[in-house]
């Protein structure tokens, strides 16, 4: 392999920009191996069908970081049973999550998945450590995972109605007897047809009417189970959606009305802009959204003909490094393509919990987003004066391990220079910015860095026993700070 | 010190406005102007206007603790072990008395500069720390815009609202109530908005430079933001330098306390007056399912030690700075089994500061007796809207407050002058 390397190069090959767009996009970073595998498939296209055919993908390291959190696996009972007794509390197992789900965006083979739970987590989103929800929130992370690439309406009907979605939207209140909309609203409102479609409170009521019937315990043993006794039993009218809903036992007409809304126009519209904004731009085009959203509903909501049809619309290339990195994308980035990777994670300095806090420090922590409405997925949203400068720092922070985090894996610095040298100054901040950006260094890049360190671009180092810890840090922050580093 | 370039305070919004024709004034909201060839950062806007500084108690405070309704027997029967005794209350008029801890700020009551309102809330009842939060930060119900009022607020006084207007120190995740289109920051300090290598002046300089050179060059969104990055360092490494000169005028803020290091750093700010109009703090912990009595003394004590300690330190700024305390929800009446308190509703409000007609207490009191009480919680006489739409009212007339709070039957108590 390290003969093999694409960094053992003076100046690496850098990828078609094509490709180089699709790991941009579809990927949480560009790492030597991701840019070998997008190099070694015949097309950007091809590389794309095999991860999304995610499962056939052997991923132990993204397996293996459930492991550093044995507390995930307790049974809702008994999570709620540790935090009663004080051994642990919400925000512990909320905290454990949330390191999870980064550790996995850093270490997983598996990117388009991770990519994509990503973004359905962000679309049907309940925050990490919330005290109705917690007991049952890795439980759901496993059915979004489940479908992120598969039919949307089948990942409606496993989310909406999942304990994690009963408590933190109060579902588990919601009985015939006394009824709580707020998941009958956010339904509308957020996970399908969106405000626009029009529909009044009426509408409202009937979608909280029909959601009645599935309790959770909450605060007693977070127990869930389905109750025909609490569910309200009534004809439904919800827009164009009508049932007699005559049985006693609700479940049937729930998933009829969920089918209904996961196949409606205006879903299919909402669905496809938000997939645009995530994956092309800010404001994309009609024509984008409508070729979308036409793929999604001629496939019934199929994923990944609905993303094939985004990716082949000309917009999509034609949109190259006009997104910016949020702050998590940014450090998960920034640790694949340094070649960090979290080893374990038993102790507060270990690198899978700093990377929660280095994105916090930029203004977003994973999961923390406190809204029904996830994340913001507009670049301009994380394009803030405040956060440039702290995302200026933090990659400093990062190339050096200033932070001293441990249960770190870094490759040793001769692994990730070329075998020929000497190099200048000049040709070391040209490799480093193919291997971390993807791209030869500008000028004013490599002038920078010279400038920094204090010697002329033409400066020869001799090995790289030459290359200092700190000359090393230097170079690659000032990569990661140019103006490409920040988006993807 | 801070200082306007060109020696013109009052002449803020007319420069902004040919900032922006210029296409200089970017929409990160960073005003940056030309003095000869060279582009620098200016401070501008009215440096010295009226400031709000809105303390959120996160967790539900228990109002009845802070502001006690002495006159009550059901506030007495409701907590056996839990309830203040009249005797031990400060500042007690014939209803209420407040919660001893609030000792630090009892000059600030006799010079009439705070005070106590009751019985205050949602138009409905919301029991759940998230969406009551969320929806009094929102304040605009039935409305998807999904904007803070804080947000509204700032965009109603300023066609083109600096970053520096609305401003939550504390923490670097925006709150609801700064959420919207108007830009807005939120930090912990101002010293973590440095450039890298900030304690080396002539390696920062270099490095400053190579990402001057490259993000002026680059443009777009991502070079704007840079190019205003750099100018916004330099704003706040001068508010740092006035944060950094410390408490002033022997006021001492408790040690560990969140609180205190967020309104240290608030009075930094707004002493440097580079125009901040709105400050979001947070004061976590209220949240007193067990243990109330001993808990809720300590919250309570935190609470008076720092804003009396604020206050100090603002020194003659304290004349245009307005306090207002906000809680999610206000508690049960009776005590739990754990001798605490339960989600509720009513809560007690605290006003501060400029304006504010202090030394009394204002509340259309409901009662607690049996028929009074909405679901065994202190009822909500007086719309928490109505109470910031007083504030806005007085401070900041030039804000249509209908804007800020859509909807909002405005009901005035009268406790601003």
């Amino acid at each position: 392999m390290s003969s093999a390397r694409m960094s053992a190069s003076v100046a690496p090959a850098v990828l078609p920009s094509s490709r180089q767009h699709v790991g941009n996009r579809f990927t949480f970073g560009v790492s030597e191996q991701v840019a070998t595998e997008l190099r070694a498939a015949s097309s950007w296209s091809s590389w794309l069908e095999k991860q999304m055919a995610w499962s056939r993908i052997s991923d132990p390291r993204a397996t293996a970081v459930a492991g550093w959190y044995p507390r995930l696996a307790d049974s809702p009972a008994a999570a709620w049973n540790r935090v009663k007794t004080q051994q642990r509390s919400a925000w512990d197992y909320g905290f454990d999550f949330s390191c999870y789900t980064m550790a996995r965006k850093i270490v997983a083979r598996r990117q388009v998945h991770e990519v994509m739970t990503d973004f359905w987590s962000n679309l049907l989103y309940i925050p990490a450590g919330e005290d109705r929800s917690f007991p049952w929130r890795f439980s759901y992370d496993q059915v979004i995972r489940k479908h992120a690439l598969g039919s949307y309406r089948a990942m409606l009907r496993a989310a909406v109605v999942h304990p994690a979605m009963s408590g933190w939207l109060n579902n588990s209140s919601n009985t015939k007897d006394g009824i709580n909309e707020n998941l009958g609203r956010e339904l509308l409102e957020l996970y399908t047809v969106g405000r626009p479609a029009g529909y009044d409170e009426n509408d409202v009521k009937s979608s909280a009417r029909l959601l009645t019937g599935f309790r959770v315990r909450v605060f007693e043993d977070f127990a869930a189970s389905y109750s025909p006794d609490d569910h309200y039993v009534g004809p439904i009218s919800v827009l164009g959606f009508r049932h007699s809903n005559s049985a006693k036992d609700g479940r049937a007409a729930v998933n009829a009305y969920l089918d209904y809304l996961a196949r409606h126009p205006s879903t299919a519209y909402r669905i496809a802009k938000r997939l645009c904004v995530r994956f092309v731009s800010d404001t994309p085009s009609s024509s984008i959204v409508s070729a979308v959203q036409k793929a999604y509903r001629r496939s019934d909501t199929d994923i990944r003909a609905t993303l094939r049809a985004m990716v082949r619309h000309p917009d999509f290339q034609a949109s190259k490094r006009k997104k910016v990195r949020t702050p998590i994308e940014d450090v998960v980035n920034a640790a694949r393509v340094l070649g960090m990777r979290p080893t374990d994670s038993t102790r507060g300095s270990s690198f899978a919990q700093h990377v929660i806090w280095m994105s916090n420090s930029m203004g977003q922590r994973q999961f923390e987003w406190p809204r029904p409405d996830g994340f913001p997925e507009t670049s301009s949203t994380w394009t803030s004066p405040a956060r440039v400068l702290r995302t200026w720092d933090m990659h400093y922070n990062l190339a050096g391990n200033w932070w001293g985090s441990t249960e770190l894996s870094r490759p040793a610095v001769k692994n990730l220079l070329p075998t020929r040298w000497p190099l200048t100054i000049g040709q070391i901040v040209d490799h480093q910015s193919r291997m971390l950006l993807g791209r030869p260094a500008t000028t004013a890049l490599r002038q920078s860095v010279a400038n920094a360190l204090d010697v002329p671009v033409t400066f020869q180092v001799a090995s790289v026993a030459a290359v200092t810890d700190w000359r090393w840090t230097v170079v690659r922050g000032a990569v990661l700070n140019a103006p490409e580093g920040m988006l993807r | 010190m801070i200082h306007d370039d060109c020696g013109c305070d009052d002449y803020g919004v007319s420069r902004r406005s040919l900032l922006k024709a210029a296409g200089l004034a970017s929409m990160a909201g960073v005003a940056t102007s030309m003095v000869g060839d060279v582009l620098t950062s200016t401070v501008y806007g009215a440096g010295d206007a009226n400031v709000l500084v809105v303390v959120s108690l996160r967790g539900g405070a228990d109002g009845l603790s802070m502001i006690v309704p002495h006159a009550e027997p059901a506030y007495y029967s409701a907590r056996p072990t839990t309830g203040i005794e009249r005797s031990r209350l400060q500042d007690a008029d014939d209803t209420f008395g407040l919660h001893p801890a609030f000792a630090p700020l009892g000059s600030l009551w006799q010079q009439g500069r705070l005070a106590g309102l009751h019985a205050v809330g949602m138009a409905t009842p919301n029991r759940s720390h998230f969406d009551a939060m969320e929806l009094i930060e929102d304040a605009d119900p039935g409305s998807s815009a999904r904007v803070g009022w804080i947000n509204r607020m700032i965009a109603g006084l300023a066609a083109s609202p600096d970053v520096f207007d609305g401003i939550q120190i504390g923490s670097t995740i925006t709150p609801t109530a700064l959420a919207g289109k108007a830009p807005t920051l939120s930090t912990v300090e101002f010293g973590d908005l440095a450039l890298p290598f900030r304690s080396d002046a002539v390696l920062k300089e270099r490095v400053r430079s190579g990402l001057a050179r490259q993000y002026s060059a680059y443009g777009g969104q991502i070079g704007a933001a840079g190019v205003n990055a750099l100018a916004l360092a330099e704003r706040a490494a001068m508010i740092d330098s006035t944060v950094g000169d410390g408490p002033q005028g022997g006021a001492v803020y408790p040690k560990y306390s969140s609180l205190g290091s967020a309104l240290r750093t608030t009075a930094g700010l707004i002493r440097s007056k580079v125009g901040v109009k709105a400050v979001a703090v947070d004061a976590g912990g209220w949240d007193h399912h067990v243990d109330l009595r001993w808990r809720v003394d300590d919250s309570i004590k935190d609470l008076a030690q720092c804003l009396a300690a604020f206050f100090l330190d603002l020194g003659a700024d304290a004349g245009r700075v307005t306090v207002v305390t906000m809680s999610e929800f206000g508690r049960r009446l009776q005590e739990n089994g754990s001798a605490g308190v339960d989600h509720g509703y009513g809560n007690a409000v605290l006003a501060l500061g400029a304006g504010v007609k202090g030394g009394q207490y204002y509340s259309r009191w409901p009662g607690l007796g049996i028929g009074k009480q909405v679901d065994g919680d202190l009822a909500v006489t007086t719309d928490y809207r109505s109470v910031l739409t007083e504030i806005l009212r007085s401070r900041f007339p030039a804000v249509d407050t209908s804007k800020v709070f859509p909807g909002v039957s405005y009901d005035p108590l009268g406790f601003m002058g």
